[in-house]
């Protein structure tokens, strides 16, 4: 094994603190892996949450950029998945701030009956049509039902399905209790099945 | 998504639990995207373009406040 090779693969077996220790050292190779360790699943979800693949690429060079430049007042003794989320959270709602897709009221803690659409309220218990999986437009359908929810709803569904956080780790990433992050998930379900739903029924007045 | 009287939503007679299993295997399928290629070396030179005295090198001490937290390298 060549020696860089020999260093890439010890530098995968250390902890992010330890990668943390070793960048501030002046060891660029250590920042790079925590780069290649988090950069699928955070563009993953700022693509899903954004639906826009440049802004996503650029805010995935921002947040780890900000991770860099604030490694010495970081608590490296735990993963840095959470604080990564979170900027990346932050960016992104900065963007729809930017592109004046949301509006300032949106991103403040709702009350208990915030948010519900009446599609919500009318509860929709028949079954997805069987072939629903076999769609060759499904994702586009799930993308447009993702960015159809509420930020605070879409970055739950996002680091649940498209990063596998747990919701200890998305309460942690957005700094709310683990129950309440299971809340907003399951609040966001019948908005995601009215939403393909009404997809599925009339495909073209949906969008 | 305001539903109106002319909208043709086929709605079930009765309220009954939600079938939350469809949502989360739907869902479960949703794509994986890869970001741009040669994004660590994008992002690497960004680092390298910060100013000369926020790039962390060899000789720089670890003195900076947050330093306790740190998980001492295993020896």
């Amino acid at each position: 094994m060549q020696l860089r090779e020999r260093i890439t693969h010890q530098h995968k077996e250390l902890t992010d603190g330890m990668l943390a220790q070793q960048t501030l050292r002046g060891d660029q190779e250590a920042f790079a892996q925590l780069v290649q360790r988090y950069s699928n699943s955070l563009f993953n979800f700022t693509y899903r949450f954004l639906n826009d693949y440049d802004a996503a690429s650029d805010i995935l060079q921002q947040v780890f950029t900000q991770l860099y430049v604030s490694l010495p007042n970081l608590r490296t003794g735990e993963p840095l998945k959470a604080w990564l989320f979170q900027v990346a959270r932050n960016r992104c709602l900065d963007e729809l701030r930017r592109k004046r897709v949301i509006h300032f009221s949106e991103l403040q803690t709702p009350g208990e009956d915030d948010e519900l659409s009446p599609l919500a309220i009318i509860p929709d218990t028949s079954p997805l049509p069987e072939d629903i999986a076999e769609r060759h437009d499904l994702q586009d359908m799930l993308q447009q039902a993702i960015s159809a929810l509420p930020p605070k709803f879409r970055a739950v569904v996002l680091l649940r399905y498209a990063s596998q956080l747990s919701f200890s780790e998305i309460g942690r990433t957005l700094q709310m209790p683990e129950a309440t992050a299971k809340t907003y998930f399951q609040r966001a379900k019948p908005l995601l099945r009215a939403s393909l739903k009404e997809r599925l029924v009339s495909p073209s007045s949906a969008n | 998504m305001q539903l109106s009287s002319s909208d043709n939503v086929s709605l079930p007679p009765t309220a009954e639990s939600l079938s939350e299993d469809d949502i989360d295997r739907t869902f479960q399928k949703l794509q994986k995207h890869e970001p741009p290629a040669g994004i660590v070396d994008q992002i690497l030179q960004r680092i390298r373009q910060l100013p000369a005295e926020q790039i962390y090198q060899p000789s720089t001490p670890l003195e900076s406040p947050g330093q306790k937290d740190i998980v001492k390298q295993e020896k």
